[in-house]
C-alpha cells in the first residue's frame, strides 16, 4: 500500500538521521545507568531499599523517560513533514499521484516507527545494565524481559503516541518547527498543572505518572519490589489518551491539504494582501511623492554635510558615529525587543512560566496548610520559577536575533550599511537583556498583586529592585553575552543553540557527576546561596554571590569582546576563522580592555579562592565525608572505654556579633558514674573551633589532634566511680569571610542562635560527626550504623538520649554580648549589668537540666506576662508581632493544662525567642523555647485554618514536661516518650480551644505524614515503642495513636497514667525513661479488655481497612429516620517492610451521621447528627442507626482514631 | 570615481577568483559581462566592502576602501544577486529597517525618502503587503528602492533581471537608466542584452580575469566584418564546436565563436579576417559576439582585445 511505501521510506531515512542516533545513543545511556550505576539515582528511585530493576522502579522510571522524551519526538515526527517544505521539495512531491491521506499516514507512522524503536532502547538498556559487572548488586533482584516489554508496550509507547499526534497535528497546521515544541511543552505543562487537583489528575495525565504515583502512594518496600500494578487500574487512562490521539491524528489528514501547506506558509500574507492596501493615489498625489522624495534627499545630504563640516571644523570626532549611531541603537533596540515580544512562542513560554510562579507565590506553605505571610523576601524565592524563561530566550531567541539577517539572503544587503558592528552586536544583546528584565518586572508586579490582595502593604521596593532585578539577573546577562559567543562562532542556528546545550550539561556535570562544587567553578550557573532573613537585616550572606558576580562580569566582558572581534560582516568565514579572530586583539583600546577585565576577572577570583577555601577550608561532600569516616575509624576503637559523665557546667560565653565571633571559657564537672576506674578522658571539641587551653588537674594531655580537635588525658591517679573532676576549657570560634556553599548561620550581626554543640566539647566520640546513611559509608569501608540501641539495651538505659555523655546538670552561665542587643540563655537571669562597651548577662538554672543549652543574642522587643506564678517572656525582632496574641495564648493555655494533668512547672520563666529565619524549625530548651522567624512568626493564619503557631508553642511547652524534666533513655523509643507525648499533649490543648473538628483536621496531616514517610522509610518501620529516630511514626503515627487511646480509656484515666509517669521519671537518671516503663505503667492502670489494645497501638505495625460498602435510608412511621449500613472492617499487622497478615477484626468504632460531607473543609459541630460506638467483631457487618433528622452522609471512623490508607470509602453519601 | 587597480583574490579552496583587476569607473551605467563562476559576484562583493581581497587597491572619490570601507557604505547602495527577504515583513517595514542602517535616523526625512521610493519604483500601492508575497519583478524594484535609500553614489546592482518577464525588465531598465546620471552605477550580469541597451562602458570578465573592456560601440567596431556564419548540420556540429580554431582556405586561421539556433536551424559564428569558405555568409557584428569571442580560453580573437593595463580602448 502507497502509505506504507511512504512509512518505510521515513523510517528508513529517519534511521540514519543525526536526531535517531543521538536520541538512540541517549535513551540507552539513560535505561543503562539507571540500573548500571543504579546507587547515583536513588533520590529519584525512592530510598536504597527499592530495588533498581522492581516492577515499581522500572515502571516508575521508564515513565520519567518518556516525559524527558516529549523533547526528542520533535525531531523525529515535525520533521517528516517539515522537511518538505523546507528543502524546497514540496512542489516536486505534490505534483505525484500520491494522496494526501497516504503522504500523512506513510509519514506519520515512519518518524513513529523510528521514535519507537529509538525509545525502545531505553527499556533495553534498563535492561542490560544489570548484567554490567560492575552494578550494585544489592540493589538489583531477578530480572525478567517481560516487565521492561510490557511496560513499554502498555504505558510508554501510548504516552509517545499521544504526543506524537499533538506535535503532528500542530506542525500539520502551522508548519513551523517552533510549534513542534510548544506542544510538548504544553503536554508537560498539562501534567504538572494537573497535579494540583487529585480526582481529576489521574485522567489529565497523559504520561500517566500522575496516575502511577496515585496507584502507589502508600505503598511499603515490599509492594515496591514485588507488586506489578495492574493493567485494569491503568487501562481506562490509556484508552482515554489514545483514543485522544487517534482523535488528533484524524483532525491532522483533515486539515491537510496540498494546497493548503502553501497557503498556510503564505498565510499572513495572505491575509495582509487583502486587507488595507489603501486607495490608490491620483497622479498629482505621486507626482507630489515624488518631489518630496527629492526634498527628502536633499535634506538627508544636508545633515550629512553638516556632520562632515563638523568633523573638518574638528568639533565632533566623527559625528557620524555619535549622533546618527546612537539613533541606530535606539532604533534596532526597539525593533528587536518588539520582534520578540510579537512572537507567539514567547507569549507561550513567558506565560507559562508565570503561571508556573503564581502557583508558587500563592502556595507558600510552612506547615499543615498554614500559609506564610507574603513578605517580600518569601515572594522573591518563588522568582525562581521565571528561570525556565529566561533559559528559553537565551537559547532560543539569542539565535534568533542573532541569525535574523545572517541566516537569511538579506545579510548581504545589511552588511554593506554603514553602521558600525557595535550597533549590532549591543543592539541584539541589550534587547535580550530588556526582555529579560521586562520578564521579571512582570512577575515583580505578580508579587506585588499578590500582596495587595492579601492586604499586605510593606512591599520593600529596595528588595525588588536590588535582589530581583540587579541580583537575580546579573547571571542570565552573562548567560545571554555566552550564548550570543556561541552563536557568532557557530555555523549555524542549531549549532549555536547546540553549543549553549552542551554548556548547560557541563554545569551539570561538575556538580552532578565529578563533585566539583567550588564556586570558581562557575558561570552565571549554579546559583550561589545567599539566604534571607528580615531579622538580620536581609543582606549578611551575599557576599559569595556578589563577588562570584563580579568574576563573571568580567570572564563575560571577555567574551563580548570576543563578539566583537568575531563579528562576521560580509565573508562567509569558517569556524575556525572566526574563533581565530575572536581571540586577536586589533586596537589599543581593545588591549587597554582586556588587561582591564582579565585583571578583574583574576581579583575577583583570588578574592573568593581566599575566602571559600583559605579562609574556609571548602570541601566538595565527597570530601567531607570522607573527613567523617577518617574521624570514624581513627577514634571508634576507644568507645568501650569508660568515660565520666558532665555533672555541671559553669560557663562564661562572650558573643561578638559584628565580628561574628564568639569566646568560650567554661568548667564542666566530670564525675564517674560507672563503677569502673577511669584511666584516660577523651575530650572531641566542635572541629571549627580554636582550642586555646585544655586543663584537667591531675591528668597529663596524651595527645591532641589538630584536625579532629580530639583530646586524649591520661589521669595520673585513675578515677574511683562517684568522684568527680574539673575541666577547664577555652575556645574561640569565628566565621570570616565567605564560604563556598550554604554559609553558617550561627553567629550574625542580629539574630545570633549557639547551642551547646557549638560551646561544648563532648566526652568521647562525637556521634553527629559520624556518617549516618549506610550505602555511604559501604562506599568508605565502614560497618552498617545502627540509629538506636534495642529498646532492652540496659546498659543504654542509664544514658540520656539527648547526651549520653551528661547526666542532669547544674548549670549557669555568664553570657555577654554588644551593647544594644540582649543575651540569652537558660536559667533565671540573676544580673545584668554593662562594662567596657559590653553587655553582661548572667543565668542560673534553679533545677538541674539536661546538658542542651543555648545562647541567643539580638536586639529583641520583649513581651511579658505573669502565668501562675511563672513570668513568660516573648522575645521578638521587632514589628514581628503578627502572631505574638496567639503564641502568649499558647504559653498560658499549655502552661494551666499541662501542670494540672502532668506535674509543675519547674523553671520561673517560660521564654519563647525568634530566630532568624535561615533555618525552619522551633526546639525547647530548659526554660527557653527558640522559634525560626520563617516558622512562626511570618505564619499567615488565616480564618478556618489550624492555628500552628499556637499549636506549635504548645508543642514546645510540652517539651518542658518531655524531655526536659523526663528524658529518655538511649535506646529505641525515646521518641515516643518525647515527641509523641508531647504532639499529644499539644492536641488536647487544641482540643480544649478549638474543637474536636480542629483535631481532625490536623490529625488528617499526621495521617498523610505518616503514611508518606513509612513508603519512603528504607530502614523498614518499627512499631511505635520501638521508634527508632523516625520522625513520621513518632510525630505522625504518635499523635494518632495516643489521641486514638484517650478516646477508648478516656482522657482523665489517661492523663492520670502520664501523671504517675511522669513522678516516677522525672529527674531521674538511673535509669532514664523507656517505652517499656510506660507501656508496663498503661497496662497496670487499664481494664484488661484494652490491653490487646496496647499491643496493636504500641507494640506491633496495625493497620486498618474500613469501608462502608452500601446504606440506605428508611424514613420511619414516626417521623424518624433508620439508616442502615453494610460495612467491611479488616485489620492487618504490617512487618518492617510492609508484608501484611490479615487480623480478625473486634473493636469498638465510631459512626457518624452528617448533614454535610464529613471530608468538606466547611465542617462544622452542628453538621454532625448523631454519632455513635459500635462494637464489631467481624469482617462484614450490618448495623442500623435512628436519627430524627435525615441525614446526608453516614461515615465509619470520621474522626481519624484508626489508621488506614484508604479512606475515601469511609464515607458514604446517602441516597435521596 | 571609482578606481581598481591590481586586484587579487584566492579562495582557501584554491579557486582564484580575481586575478589582476585593473579598473577605472566614471558616473554612468558600466557593464560588467560575463559568463556565471566568472568571479562577477566576488568583484561586486569586493567593491561593496563585503570581502578583503588578497591584494589591490580601490579608491572610491580618493578614499581608500579596503581600509575604510564605512566611507563608502555611507553612499552605497548594493543589490545582491539572490536578493532575499525576511519571510515576514512588508514593504514599508523592511526599508524602513534598512533605511536606519544606512543612517537615515530623522522620521520625517525617512517617511519621505521611503515614499518617494516606492513611487518611484511603482511599488507604493502594494507598500503594506509583504515583500516575502512579492512577485518576482516586485521584488527586484524593491531592491532597487533599498537600494537608492540615502542617496548612494555607488550603486552595485548584481544579476537583477534574471527571472524576470520582458515588460518587468524594460521598466527596470528605465528606473535604472533614470538613476545613472550623476551616479555610479554598475551593473554585473550575464545577460549581454541589458548591457547592449544600457551601458555606455562596460568589460568582459571571465575566470577572475578581465578579458575585454571599453565602450560597447568601439569593442563591436573591433570585429566589424570579421564576423561570418554558416548553417550546418548535426553531423557537422562535431567538427564546428566553439572553441575550434579552423583552417582557412587561404591557410590562415579562423576561431568558432558561437553556435545558435535560428528559426530552428544550426548556424556558427565565426572570427575570420577573410571569408573562411564558400558556405560562410558575413555577419553584422554585435555584442554577443563581441562577448562569445572574448571569454574563449587563449584564442586569437582574445589576445587581439586584451587588456593593456588601464588603457581603455579609445573611441573611434
Amino acid at each position: 500500500m502507497q502509505a506504507l511505501r511512504i512509512a518505510l521510506f521515513e523510517l528508513k531515512y529517519s534511521l540514519s538521521s543525526v536526531q535517531f542516533i543521538g536520541a538512540s545513543l541517549l535513551f540507552f545511556s539513560l535505561g543503562f545507568l539507571l540500573t548500571a550505576n543504579a546507587g547515583e539515582f536513588t533520590s529519584v528511585s525512592n530510598g536504597e531499599v527499592v530495588l533498581a530493576n522492581s516492577p515499581y522502579s522500572i515502571t516508575h522510571l521508564l515513565i520519567r523517560i518518556s516525559m524527558l522524551a516529549t523533547f526528542v519526538v520533535p525531531s523525529f515526527i515535525a520533521n517528516t513533514i517539515i522537511k518538505d517544505t523546507r528543502y524546497k521539495f514540496d512542489s516536486i512531491l505534490f505534483s505525484t499521484p500520491i494522496s494526501e491521506k497516504n503522504y500523512l499516514s506513510g509519514r506519520f507512522l515512519g518518524g513513529f516507527a523510528a521514535l519507537s524503536i529509538s525509545l525502545f532502547l531505553a527499556p533495553l538498556g534498563m535492561y542490560l545494565g544489570v548484567y554490567w559487572p560492575w552494578a550494585e548488586q544489592s540493589l538489583l533482584g531477578p530480572n525478567s524481559l517481560s516487565i521492561y516489554l510490557s511496560v513499554y508496550c502498555y504505558i510508554l509507547l501510548p504516552s509517545i503516541f499521544v504526543v506524537s499526534t499533538f506535535i503532528f497535528l500542530a506542525v500539520v497546521v502551522s508548519q513551523k518547527m517552533i510549534y513542534a515544541y510548544l506542544s510538548s511543552m504544553l503536554l508537560l505543562g498539562l501534567f504538572s498543572l494537573s497535579a494540583f487537583n487529585d480526582s481529576l489528575s489521574a485522567h489529565l495525565d497523559p504520561f500517566m505518572l500522575d496516575l502511577f504515583m496515585q496507584i502507589t502512594e502508600y505503598w511499603t518496600v515490599i509492594e515496591f519490589n514485588k507488586n506489578t500494578v495492574a493493567y485494569s487500574a491503568y487501562a481506562s487512562n490509556r484508552i482515554i489518551w489514545i483514543s485522544i490521539g487517534v482523535f488528533a491524528f484524524a483532525l491532522s489528514l483533515l486539515l491537510f491539504s496540498f494546497d493548503k501547506v502553501k497557503s498556510v506558509l503564505n498565510n499572513e500574507q495572505v491575509k495582509k494582501a487583502e486587507h488595507d492596501l489603501g486607495a490608490r493615489l491620483t497622479a498629482k498625489q505621486l507626482a507630489f511623492k515624488k518631489q518630496q522624495l527629492l526634498l527628502a534627499n536633499e535634506q538627508y545630504s544636508a545633515s550629512v554635510n553638516d556632520i562632515h563640516n563638523a568633523n573638518n571644523n574638528g568639533k565632533e570626532k566623527d559625528g557620524w558615529l555619535s549622533r546618527v549611531t546612537t539613533k541606530q541603537f535606539g532604533l534596532r533596540c526597539r525593533h528587536e525587543m518588539l520582534t520578540v515580544f510579537k512572537s507567539i512562542p514567547f507569549v507561550i513560554l513567558v506565560g507559562f512560566s508565570l503561571l508556573m510562579m503564581w502557583m508558587s507565590l500563592t502556595n507558600r506553605e510552612i506547615v499543615h496548610g498554614v500559609l506564610s505571610l507574603p513578605l517580600t523576601s518569601v515572594l522573591i524565592d518563588s522568582f525562581s520559577y521565571l528561570v525556565p524563561a529566561y533559559l528559553g530566550v537565551i537559547i532560543f531567541y539569542t539565535a534568533e536575533i542573532f541569525w535574523r539577517e545572517r541566516g537569511s539572503d538579506f545579510s548581504a544587503v545589511v552588511d554593506a550599511t554603514p553602521t558600525p558592528n557595535w550597533v549590532f552586536v549591543l543592539s541584539k544583546l541589550v534587547s535580550l537583556l530588556l526582555v529579560i528584565v521586562v520578564i521579571k518586572l512582570i512577575g515583580i508586579l505578580l508579587a506585588i498583586t499578590v500582596q495587595l490582595s492579601s492586604g499586605y502593604y510593606q512591599f520593600e521596593f529596595e528588595l525588588y529592585f536590588f535582589i530581583g532585578l540587579l541580583y537575580d539577573l546579573i547571571p542570565f546577562f552573562c548567560l545571554a553575552i555566552l550564548a550570543s559567543l556561541f552563536n557568532v562562532l557557530a555555523n549555524s542556528r542549531m549549532m549555536g543553540m547546540a553549543f549553549f546545550g552542551l554548556f548547560m550539561l557541563a554545569v551539570m556535570a561538575t556538580r552532578d557527576l565529578f563533585d566539583w562544587d567550588h564556586p570558581l567553578i562557575s558561570f552565571a550557573l549554579p546559583a550561589m546561596p545567599s539566604p534571607m532573613s528580615e531579622m538580620n537585616g536581609y543582606f549578611e550572606f551575599f557576599s559569595l554571590g556578589i563577588w562570584a558576580r563580579i568574576y563573571w562580569i568580567a570572564l563575560a566582558g571577555i567574551f563580548l569582546m570576543m563578539v566583537f572581534s568575531a563579528w562576521p560582516r560580509g565573508q562567509e568565514t569558517s569556524m575556525l576563522t572566526r574563533l581565530k579572530s575572536s581571540l586577536t586583539m586589533n586596537s589599543k583600546e581593545s588591549k587597554l580592555a582586556f588587561s582591564g577585565l582579565l585583571m578583574m576577572f583574576v581579583a575577583a577570583g583570588t578574592y573568593i579562592y581566599y575566602n571559600v577555601s583559605i579562609l574556609n577550608h571548602h570541601m566538595s561532600e565527597s570530601e567531607k565525608e570522607f573527613v567523617q569516616a577518617e574521624y570514624e575509624k581513627k577514634y571508634i576503637g576507644y568507645s568501650h572505654l569508660p568515660m565520666p559523665k558532665i555533672t555541671a557546667v559553669s560557663s562564661r560565653v562572650d558573643l561578638f556579633p559584628s565580628q561574628r565571633k564568639f569566646v568560650v571559657n567554661s568548667e564542666l564537672t566530670l564525675t564517674n558514674q560507672t563503677a569502673q576506674t577511669i584511666n584516660e578522658i577523651h575530650f572531641s571539641f566542635p572541629v571549627e573551633a580554636n582550642i586555646t587551653n585544655a586543663t584537667l588537674p591531675g591528668a597529663k594531655l596524651q595527645s591532641k589532634d589538630p584536625r579532629f580537635k580530639y583530646f586524649i588525658f591520661t589521669l595520673d591517679t585513675p578515677m574511683l566511680p562517684g568522684h568527680s573532676l574539673a575541666f577547664q576549657y577555652s575556645l574561640s570560634t569565628e566565621y570570616p569571610g565567605f564560604s563556598g556553599g550554604s554559609p553558617s548561620t550561627n553567629l550574625v550581626k542580629n539574630g545570633s542562635f549557639i547551642m551547646s554543640t557549638h560551646t561544648d566539647p563532648s566526652i568521647g566520640l562525637q556521634t553527629d560527626y559520624l556518617l549516618k546513611d549506610n550505602r555511604t559509608r559501604k562506599n568508605y569501608r565502614l560497618d552498617d550504623i545502627k540509629r538506636r540501641a534495642r529498646l532492652e539495651d540496659k546498659v543504654e538505659h542509664n544514658n540520656s538520649v539527648i547526651r549520653p555523655d551528661s547526666d542532669f546538670i547544674r548549670f549557669e552561665t555568664l553570657v555577654s554580648t554588644e551593647i544594644g542587643q540582649t543575651a540569652i540563655s537558660v536559667g533565671n537571669l540573676v544580673d545584668e549589668w554593662q562594662e567596657s562597651g559590653r553587655h553582661y548577662f548572667q543565668y542560673q538554672a534553679s533545677v538541674p537540666i539536661t546538658n542542651f543549652v543555648s545562647y541567643l543574642s539580638a536586639n529583641y522587643q520583649i513581651k511579658r506576662k505573669m502565668v501562675m506564678g511563672v513570668e513568660a517572656q516573648i522575645f521578638y525582632h521587632p514589628n514581628h508581632d503578627h502572631n505574638i496574641e496567639r503564641m502568649m495564648a499558647g504559653i498560658v493555655d499549655s502552661l494551666a493544662y499541662y501542670s494540672e494533668a502532668f506535674g509543675g512547672y519547674p523553671y520561673q520563666q517560660a521564654r519563647l525567642v525568634e530566630f532568624p529565619g535561615y533555618q525552619n524549625f522551633a526546639k525547647a530548651f530548659p526554660g527557653t523555647i527558640t522559634f525560626s522567624e520563617s516558622f512562626g512568626f511570618s505564619a499567615d493564619v488565616r480564618a478556618g485554618e489550624l492555628d500552628m503557631p499556637y499549636y506549635i508553642v504548645a508543642h514546645e511547652m510540652a517539651h518542658q514536661w518531655w524531655g526536659n524534666q523526663v528524658i529518655a533513655a538511649n535506646v529505641e523509643g525515646d521518641g515516643f516518650i518525647h515527641e509523641s507525648f508531647s504532639q499529644y499533649a499539644a492536641l488536647m490543648v487544641m482540643e480544649k480551644t478549638f474543637g474536636k473538628i480542629k483535631v481532625k483536621k490536623f490529625l488528617e496531616f499526621e495521617l498523610e505524614r505518616y503514611l508518606t514517610g513509612r513508603a519512603k522509610d528504607h530502614r523498614g518501620e518499627n512499631p511505635l515503642a520501638r521508634v527508632a529516630s523516625q520522625k513520621y511514626i513518632h510525630y505522625g503515627k504518635g499523635a494518632l495513636v495516643l489521641y486514638a487511646l484517650k478516646q477508648k480509656i478516656g482522657e482523665e484515666k489517661l492523663n492520670d497514667i502520664f501523671k504517675q509517669f511522669f513522678q516516677q521519671r522525672a529527674f531521674s537518671s538511673k535509669p532514664y525513661a523507656t517505652s517499656l516503663d510506660f507501656i508496663e505503667l498503661l497496662r497496670n492502670n487499664i481494664e484488661e479488655r484494652f490491653h490487646p489494645l496496647v499491643v496493636d497501638l504500641f507494640e506491633k505495625i496495625t493497620l486498618y481497612d474500613l469501608e462502608i460498602i452500601d446504606a440506605l435510608v428508611t424514613p420511619l412511621k414516626d417521623g424518624r429516620f433508620q439508616v442502615t449500613v453494610d460495612v467491611k472492617t479488616r485489620k492487618l499487622y504490617a512487618d518492617k517492610f510492609g508484608e501484611e497478615t490479615v487480623q480478625p477484626f473486634d473493636d469498638e468504632i465510631e459512626f457518624g451521621l452528617f448533614s454535610a460531607s464529613p471530608s468538606s473543609d466547611n465542617l462544622s459541630e452542628q453538621h454532625i447528627l448523631q454519632m455513635e460506638t459500635v462494637k464489631i467483631s467481624s469482617e462484614k457487618t450490618q448495623l442500623i442507626m435512628i436519627v430524627t433528622e435525615r441525614p446526608k452522609f453516614v461515615a465509619i471512623d470520621p474522626f481519624f482514631h484508626f489508621i488506614e490508607r484508604e479512606r475515601e470509602n469511609n464515607v458514604f453519601s446517602l441516597p435521596e | 570615481m571609482l578606481s581598481i587597480k591590481k586586484l587579487n583574490h584566492t579562495y582557501s579552496n584554491g579557486v582564484n577568483a580575481l586575478q589582476n583587476i585593473n579598473l577605472s569607473i566614471n558616473n554612468g551605467m558600466f557593464g560588467l559581462l560575463g559568463p556565471n563562476g566568472a568571479g562577477k559576484s566576488t568583484l561586486m562583493r569586493t567593491i561593496a566592502t563585503l570581502q578583503s581581497p588578497a591584494s589591490g587597491s580601490i579608491l572610491f572619490d580618493g578614499n581608500n576602501i579596503i581600509q575604510q570601507p564605512e566611507k563608502l557604505r555611507q553612499v552605497l547602495g548594493y543589490l545582491p544577486q539572490d536578493f532575499g527577504v525576511y519571510p515576514r515583513g512588508s514593504a514599508l517595514e523592511l526599508l524602513d529597517h534598512i533605511a536606519v542602517l544606512k543612517g537615515v535616523v530623522e522620521p520625517r526625512i525617512r517617511k519621505k525618502m521611503i515614499e518617494g521610493l516606492l513611487v518611484e519604483t511603482n511599488l507604493y500601492h502594494e507598500r503594506k503587503r509583504n515583500v516575502a508575497s512579492f512577485s518576482g519583478g516586485m521584488r527586484q524594484r524593491f531592491g532597487i528602492a533599498q537600494a537608492l535609500l540615502g542617496q548612494p553614489k555607488l550603486i552595485i546592482v548584481d544579476e537583477p533581471t534574471a527571472g524576470l518577464d520582458p515588460e518587468e525588465r524594460n521598466r527596470f531598465h528605465n528606473l535604472l537608466a533614470e538613476i545613472s546620471q550623476e551616479v555610479v552605477v554598475i551593473l554585473s550580469t550575464h545577460i549581454v542584452e541589458d548591457v547592449a541597451h544600457l551601458c555606455s562602458k562596460m568589460a568582459i570578465m571571465t575566470s577572475g580575469k578581465i578579458v575585454s573592456k571599453g565602450a560597447p560601440g568601439n569593442l563591436i567596431s573591433h570585429f566589424q566584418d570579421r564576423i561570418w556564419k554558416k548553417a550546418i548540420t548535426k553531423s557537422e556540429l562535431n567538427r564546428y564546436q566553439p572553441g575550434n580554431q579552423k583552417q582557412n582556405r587561404n591557410g590562415s586561421q579562423y576561431q568558432v565563436i558561437s553556435e545558435q539556433r535560428i528559426a530552428g536551424q544550426r548556424h556558427i559564428r565565426v572570427v575570420s579576417d577573410s571569408q573562411p569558405a564558400d558556405d560562410f555568409v558575413a555577419a553584422k557584428a554585435n555584442l554577443e559576439d563581441v562577448y562569445f569571442a572574448s571569454i574563449q580560453p587563449e584564442s586569437k580573437t582574445q589576445s587581439e582585445s586584451n587588456t593593456h593595463s588601464g588603457v581603455d580602448h579609445a573611441s573611434a
